[in-house]
């Protein structure tokens, strides 16, 4: 049995497997390429910038330790006199101007000098000043925790150089941080700040955040960074998740800290996918269509061609609403091919059908003419041999009180016999077979008319399946039957003697069983089966050769007389 | 969240398991709740409204730090509460202008603001229209003592300048000097003169008043003169910490070697740092001992200083503290009127001190003298 395949299965399979698996596939791993890369990239830039800033500002801090140290130097050689102390800071200020203050400590941390000059600092003590007792050395210079600058209000830090037993102190402001980080551009929304060790943020392209010395908006960020290690993740502000990248400074304990909102930072692979989900978007749209249009053009030409199909197996030829109702110019050569094929073979197993069943109207007009004349035949045959039984009837009555009369009457017992089968036949549907049953009754009938005198307690028993008989064993069948009922009538029920006759017939296997029994007088004693003394008996013994049987005549078993005889249900066997 | 409970949950040695379902029940009462009562699920905004910029922004910074630290704890703990801190520049006319602000962004319940004359400024302005003013710092003699809208947790700073006069006389000291800010005369003016009064009224005298102003083109050195030239026995000094421990120092250089008193707006660690050795010694009135926390203010400190990695000032108990108490009186109903109501009625424990507020809405607690005794403030009998 071969298996068949829907065509829409087909395309939607060769769509998916050909087109729209291997899109998918390639769009996958191609946006998981592309985020891959960019994120990497993103964090490779992060790192960076992350590093080139805590580079600058470890620059900046160096470069202002430095020219701090070279001032304490300066003190220490005695190069500067202590009455050309302020004038001596005042150059230093100029030349730096990201100090906000410089002043020289004394060896118990008292203000010997200041610059800008302010008197009524000179000669404060400053000796528990974290700036004076710091421990956070580097570039041989003390640095201390940011502070709020009292003159400006600015986040400071405060560089203190030793020179001596004195201290030279700057006061550095750290607003110059900020403009390090003015030129970093993170997208429209991310942005830059180094964060102090406390989580304040000290330098911001958002001035105000440093003004007001903001908390940084990421405390996990800086809890991570203390490590010292570069740290990079996903943390969220004001609930909106944040790409960010921190390092901690070495001893400064400041986190130059990079972040961006997510949503910005992943633009990229987010315009990627938009575009893939586009991309698969048209890309189904466009199968949608081809699917329409293969619909339109194939699918739907080929519903019509199978609709066309049941319609001319139903008989309809007409050939409206059938495929070549739907031809248009846009069709496809090979469906346009296939419609009028279609449509020229619908033509000619039409034509072909209309000229068999005009041949079968013709034939048909002739069987019926010939069942007719068959049936006139069978009903004149039946005719005859009722006239020739009635000539039999009327000779048997010239002759009554002969003993040919009963010759007579048996013989015409035997033409009704033969009539009645002719009469049965041309009354049937089927002239060629006649009903058993209802030829058996016939002859019953006609048996217990004519010895209703001679057996008056005789009655009758029919068991006879539904089988039929052709009209070659019908006659010598029912004669046999005539022939066996004229004789028990005769003998079997003398005196008024009451009994039965049965009549049976019936198909066993492949043969036919006949028998008709009586349960009369039985045979007497001279009865020999071999040698029949009546002409009845003679031709129950010829009509049973004539159906390839034996007869079996005899007494019956528990007493009567019978007849029966077994014979092949077909002809030829 | 109410100062009567820690502000951190206390660990619990109850298995998880087995306060399972009392937790899940509690859910399922809070959602019931929120759904039977419309203020179960409204979040309470406050706003947070200081001086957070320029030279005396540590107070107003440390309070701001606080407070967001605070409505963290709370919001950790499930309550629904938001704060928007703003700068209000020290300046009264912009305080004024960023309280209307935020109350006409919904945030009627505001924490203000730094220096007396500052939140004198924006007071004008609160009422039960517009918004509620809690001033975790302000207490000069210009804001207290009103039926207004604005509430304090300081005590008037009279209560305080009384005592430190009381102290001074204790001690015996007869000639006093008194210098006090002129930036904030709002808080100083009155400061010095009932210091001044009651100094006087137990029989001392005091021989100089003056103001002082520093920065721009104000310099102490001519004050700090004025006042030596008097030769007190005992000096008042009434401003911010710098000041404080500059005129300290101006002063002893000058010979002064008596007794100094301070105000509660100079308490605060710096002073140990700018003052020297000239401040050590010196006598403050407050509110609080931060050597002595109670469990909450213990609990607070301990998360701050996790945070901050720095302990908590008193600025920035103070800031938290308002942030606590208005959390607990707008659970139900953020309305001026009726925070004002709750705050009027209640008794709160207060995260450094039981608290109430009296008709006026000052805060009646009990001040305590402290002497600076190295970096740390220390309880005197």
């Amino acid at each position: 049995m071969s298996k068949t395949r829907s065509l829409r299965v087909y395309l939607f399979g060769a769509f998916l497997s050909a087109v729209l698996l291997p899109y998918l596939v390639l769009g996958v791993v191609g946006f998981s390429a592309v985020k891959t890369i960019a994120g990497r990239q993103g964090e490779e830039k992060l790192d960076i910038i992350v590093h080139s800033l805590a580079g600058r500002a470890m620059a900046f801090l160096e470069e202002n330790a430095t020219a701090l140290r070279a001032a304490g130097q300066s003190l220490d050689s005695g190069a500067v006199e202590a009455a050309k102390l302020p004038v001596f800071l005042g150059r230093l200020l100029e030349n730096y101007p990201v100090f906000e203050t410089i002043m020289v400590l004394d060896g118990k941390g008292l203000v010997e000098a200041i610059s800008p000059e302010d008197p009524d600092f000179v000669g404060i003590d400053f000796s528990r000043q974290e700036f004076y007792r710091g421990t956070r050395e580097r570039f041989e210079v003390a640095f201390s925790d940011t502070f709020l600058s009292l003159r400006t209000g600015h986040s400071v830090v405060s560089l203190t150089a030793r020179a001596g037993s004195r201290s030279v102190v700057g006061i550095l402001d750290l607003e110059k941080l900020s403009s390090f980080l003015v030129g970093v551009t993170l997208g429209k929304e991310g942005s830059a700040s180094i964060v102090d060790s406390v989580g304040t943020v000290i330098a911001d392209r958002d001035r105000e955040l440093v003004l007001q010395r903001s908390i940084f908006r990421f405390p996990g960020l800086l809890e991570k960074a203390a490590t010292g290690e570069l740290v990079s993740g996903v943390y969220a502000a004001e609930g909106k998740p944040h790409r960010a990248t921190a390092l901690r400074m070495p001893f400064t304990g400041w986190t130059v800290a990079l972040y961006q909102p997510l949503a910005e930072a992943n633009a990229l692979s987010t315009a990627m996918l938009t575009g893939f989900i586009g991309a698969m978007t048209l890309a189904i749209a466009v199968f949608v269509a081809i699917l329409l249009l293969a619909r339109r053009r194939i699918l739907l030409p080929l519903e019509r061609l199978s609709a066309e199909a049941a319609r001319i197996s139903a008989g309809d030829y007409s050939g409206q609403g059938g495929p070549e109702a739907a031809v248009s110019d846009m069709d496809f050569t090979e469906i346009e091919a296939l419609k009028r094929a279609f449509a020229e073979t619908r033509m000619a197993v039409g034509a072909r059908e209309a000229a068999m069943l005009a041949a079968e109207d013709r034939l048909r007009e002739s069987l019926t003419q010939k069942d007719v004349l068959l049936r006139e035949i069978h009903h004149r045959v039946k005719n005859n041999l009722q006239i020739i039984s009635s000539i039999l009837s009327l000779q048997a009555d010239a002759l009554r009180g002969d003993p040919a009369e009963a010759s007579f009457l048996e013989c015409q017992g035997r033409v009704q016999a033969m009539a009645a089968v002719h009469e049965r036949l041309y009354q049937s549907e089927d002239l060629s077979r006649v009903s058993v049953r209802e030829y058996f009754e016939t002859l019953l009938d006609a048996a217990f008319m004519q010895g209703a005198e001679l057996a008056p307690g005789a009655r009758r028993e029919l068991a006879v399946d539904d089988s039929t008989l052709d009209l070659d064993r019908a006659v010598p069948c029912g004669l046999i039957v005539a022939e066996a009922l004229s004789n028990s009538m005769k003998h079997a029920f003398p005196n008024g003697r009451e009994g039965t006759i049965s009549v049976r017939f019936a198909r066993v296997g492949g043969r036919f069983e006949l028998s008709v029994r009586d349960d009369g007088a039985g045979p007497g004693s001279g009865f020999t089966e071999r040698r029949p003394s009546s002409l009845g008996l003679h031709l129950i013994d010829a009509l049973s050769r004539q159906l390839r049987a034996e007869a079996r005549v005899g007494a019956a078993e528990g007493g009567g007389f019978e007849v029966s005889l077994a014979f092949a249900a077909t002809v030829g066997e | 969240m109410s100062p009567r409970e820690s502000p951190r949950p206390a660990t619990s040695k109850r298995s998880p398991l087995l306060t399972l379902p009392f937790r899940f029940l509690a859910a399922a009462a809070c959602c019931a709740a929120a759904l039977l009562s419309p203020s179960c699920s409204r979040e309470t905004k406050l706003a947070y409204s200081c001086e957070l910029s320029g030279v005396h922004s540590d107070t107003g910074v440390a309070g701001r730090n606080a407070a967001l630290l605070a409505v963290e704890m709370l919001r950790e703990r499930g309550e629904r509460i938001s704060i928007e801190a703003r700068d209000d520049g020290g300046d009264p006319a912009r305080a004024a202008e960023v309280d209307t602000a935020l109350a006409g962004q919904g945030r009627r319940l505001v924490i203000g603001h730094t220096r007396s004359f500052v939140t004198a400024g924006s007071m004008a302005a609160a009422g039960a229209e517009t918004y509620l003013l809690l001033s975790p710092y302000s207490n000069g003699a210009a804001v207290v003592g009103r039926d207004d809208f604005l509430f304090c947790l300081l005590p008037p700073a009279r209560a305080q300048a009384e005592a430190l006069a009381d102290r001074a006389r204790e001690l015996g000291y007869g000639r006093a000097a008194v210098a006090y800010d002129e930036t904030n005369l709002a808080y100083s003016e009155g400061f010095a003169k009932d210091f001044a009064a009651r100094f006087e009224a137990k029989g001392g005298r005091v021989a100089a008043s003056v103001m002082f102003q520093r920065g721009n083109d104000g310099h102490m050195g001519d004050k700090v003169a004025l006042v030596a030239a008097s030769r007190p026995e005992t000096v008042l000094i009434v401003g911010s910490v710098v000041d404080t421990a500059i005129f300290s120092q101006l002063l002893r250089s000058s010979g002064f070697a008596g007794q100094f008193f301070g105000s509660d707006a100079a308490m605060e660690p710096g002073l140990a740092r700018n003052g020297g050795a000239a401040v050590q010694g010196m006598i403050f009135a407050h509110i609080f001992d931060p050597r002595k926390p109670r469990p909450a203010a213990k609990a607070f400190a301990a998360r701050f200083s996790e945070r901050f990695n720095q302990e908590p000032s008193l600025a920035a108990y103070l800031g938290a503290e308002a942030v606590f108490i208005l959390a607990e009186v707008a659970a139900k109903d953020d309305s001026p009127a009726a925070v004002k109501s709750g705050l009027l009625a209640g008794g709160f424990e207060g995260l450094i001190g039981p608290l109430r507020f009296d008709a006026s809405g000052d805060a009646v607690r009990h001040y305590e003298l402290f002497e600076l005794r190295g970096e740390a403030f220390e309880a005197l009998p």
